[in-house]
């Protein structure tokens, strides 16, 4: 049987709540949807509420499910990052204040040899020392793969808000990129 | 094509992975599947297993209150028949036909004493007379006379005890299909009606029989008569309706898991009050079922200290000049462990430190209402006058049927101020429970019909309510009510 045609019989079992089937699914996909409550989360443990909130969305949602519209992991993977941003708005206060331009620094001129020093869990952590309101954008944005004017509807602010997030970001963390050159 | 910016490539090619490489980092821990299941829906057969339950105990006691409900107005009914005269100018006032065995003709006298408590035979030349006489009416018939009458035909008084308690007596036939003799002791109370006999000889009959307020089950050589003579104090069948005062506490006690901080006090006993309808049937002269159903309100209260780590990065400015920050709390409930935020506000001259804890309470009532179906058993005793004392127990099936929390107030400690954003619930309500029940109380009768009550009731959970990590709390309560119960 075809990977799809189990993930199918897998959600279809799912549907009708048992546990096993439900545990399953969320044993294949725990580390996809945890690093991305990890991408928008300050830590673990708000990783790990976000993570909860949103399996209970996946499992409670899952009659909306279109296997024709796209594969189950982009699906759930969007459920996450609603959950996540529906979390963070719940509560976290969202500040979308500016950072002083001195925090901006040019893009860190390394080679390809130091950039593969890097780790995943390296990212995770700079992206969850960003502000929130740049997080959200960052993700969102870089990602996620979500337009300016799409994530502006989604986090209703403005489109030039959401560009200049992004901006500020991108400068933060070159900041903390240069920062971890220099130590290495 | 536009080149996508260096910081976004790096970014993109690490964390943008559907199915990334399990390591400790990026995977959750291993309980969370626990939290998860537990807020997950029943499956589909187990949903509101309680419900179905309660719909049973419901039907159970319909059913039997409509068993008992139809024994008294048959008796009634037979003692309606009791008192009509026979129409046909052959049968005296203490004749009457049994229609499913018209051969036979057997006394309607439904008075029976020791003494008296014989049948006269008609003779068999006025039997045949009356039955060709009175061919093809049905004035005299009637289906229910057939229960009214012993298959007795004579019976004689032996003697009597020393206490004037136990009679001896011989019947010499007591089936309409064998008659066999059979020789007997009698138990009577105090009124001088049978409520036990024993048969010496077997009867080799089972039947149901019903003679007057009298109904009799023989079974072998055993019989047993349950009197009604004196009809319970607290009526055949009685509603009772009642409503008070209640207070209820669930201490939660035992060890918390790590990391979270003690309970100081969740003992406080909340006030509320109750409504019920219950169905009071009586069963002998003392003892009485009871069940219904009974409305409560119950407030849980709990208290917890919080201890919040100050961290420059959550603080903001605020307008008044107060600095804010924001912290993550946990703390027990009794609906589970409550995650929530605390706002806290302090001026900036204050000087607070990283690292620094900054104390504070929270003070959590939940309340619910629930839906309770009581089920048990109470023992009266009449005492002189228009009073009687009583006492019962029985269990209930509660069922939860909603809640809130109320956070009362956050405390202030050297010019901080804290409040509580919202709370998150790890699960909305508390379970359905069943509990002990106990109580007391008095009835004033005001008529043959009505009866005052002031009732006293103590209850507790059979299981906690609250079963997580290490501890673990009981609900338990007492009620005060003040009723009235009606003889149906």
């Amino acid at each position: 049987m075809s990977k799809r045609k189990e993930d199918l019989k897998l959600i279809e079992a799912c549907l009708q709540n048992d546990r096993k089937a439900q545990k399953q699914l969320y044993e294949e996909h725990k580390t996809a949807w945890f690093l991305c409550c990890l991408r928008y989360a300050e830590d673990r443990m708000e990783a790990e509420d976000i993570l909860q909130n949103a399996v209970i969305s996946i499992f409670t949602s899952l009659k909306s499910f279109d296997p024709d519209k796209g594969t189950f992991s982009t699906w759930s993977n969007r459920v996450v990052i609603n959950a996540a941003l529906q979390f963070l708005r719940k509560w976290r206060p969202v500040d979308y204040r500016t950072v002083s331009e001195a925090e901006a620094l040019d893009y860190p001129d390394k080679s390809e040899t130091i950039y593969d020093r890097l780790n995943a869990q390296e990212l995770v952590r700079m992206v969850q020392q960003l502000p929130l309101g740049y997080r959200m954008v960052f993700n969102l944005y870089v990602i996620e793969g979500f337009k300016h004017h799409e994530i502006a509807e989604q986090l209703k602010i403005t489109i030039g808000t959401s560009k200049s997030q992004l901006f500020k970001a991108k400068k933060m963390l070159k900041k903390r990129l240069e920062l971890l050159f220099q130590n290495q | 094509m536009k080149m996508r910016d260096p910081i976004e490539q790096i970014f993109q090619k690490y964390l943008k992975k559907q199915s990334p490489e399990k390591e400790g980092w990026n995977t959750p821990s291993d309980d969370l599947w626990g939290k998860i299941e537990s807020e997950l829906p029943l499956k589909n057969e187990d949903k509101r297993p309680g419900l179905w339950i309660g719909i049973g105990i419901i039907l159970l006691f319909l059913g039997l209150s409509a068993s008992f409900i139809w024994l008294y107005s048959l008796q009634k009914k037979l003692e309606y028949m009791h008192s009509i005269e026979p129409k046909s100018s052959l049968l005296t006032n203490e004749d009457t036909v049994q229609p499913n065995r018209k051969d036979k003709l057997i006394s309607s006298d439904n008075k029976r004493s020791a003494s008296s408590d014989r049948i006269s035979t008609i003779p068999r030349s006025t039997k045949k007379r009356f039955l060709k006489d009175n061919a093809g009416s049905k004035s005299y018939i009637d289906p229910t006379i057939s229960y009214q009458r012993p298959f007795v035909k004579k019976q004689i008084l032996r003697s009597a005890s020393s206490f004037g308690k136990l009679q001896e007596k011989e019947n010499c036939a007591i089936s309409d299909k064998v008659n066999t003799p059979t020789h007997s002791i009698m138990m009577h109370n105090r009124n001088g009606q049978p409520n036990a006999r024993i048969a010496t000889l077997p009867s080799l009959s089972t039947r149901l029989q019903s003679e007057g307020r009298d109904y009799a089950l023989t079974m072998g050589g055993i019989a047993v008569h349950k009197s009604t003579s004196k009809p319970n104090e607290l009526t055949p069948l009685s509603i009772i309706m009642y409503t008070g005062l209640s207070a209820s506490s669930a201490p939660i006690k035992g060890e918390m898991a790590q990391g979270y901080e003690r309970v100081l006090e969740s003992n406080k006993m909340m006030p509320t009050y109750h409504v019920g309808i219950e169905l009071l049937k009586g069963i002998s002269s003392h003892w009485s079922i009871r069940g219904g159903l009974n409305y409560l309100d119950v407030s849980l209260w709990s208290y917890s200290d919080i201890e919040a780590t100050y961290d420059p990065a959550s603080e903001q400015k605020s307008d008044n000049g107060m600095m804010k920050s924001t912290q993550r709390f946990s703390v027990p409930s009794h609906s589970g462990m409550r995650k929530g935020l605390a706002r806290l506000q302090y001026p900036q001259s204050m000087g607070v430190s990283k690292g620094e804890i900054i104390e504070g309470n929270i003070d959590i009532v939940e309340k619910y209402h629930i839906l309770k179906f009581p089920l048990g058993i109470q023992y009266a005793l009449p005492l002189p006058s228009r009073w009687s004392v009583y006492t019962g127990a029985g269990v209930s099936w509660n069922w939860v049927m909603g809640g809130r929390a109320i956070v009362r107030e956050m405390s202030i400690k050297n010019k901080q101020s804290m409040e509580v954003e919202a709370l998150q619930l790890t699960q909305p309500i508390i379970p359905n429970y069943i509990e002990w029940q106990g109580r007391a109380g008095a009835h004033y009768r005001m008529n043959s019909q009505t009866h005052l009550l002031l009732e006293t009731e103590i209850r507790r959970s059979v299981r906690p309510i609250l079963d997580i990590d290490q501890m673990k709390s009981h609900i338990f309560g007492y009620d005060l009510r003040l009723g009235v119960s009606y003889r149906i």
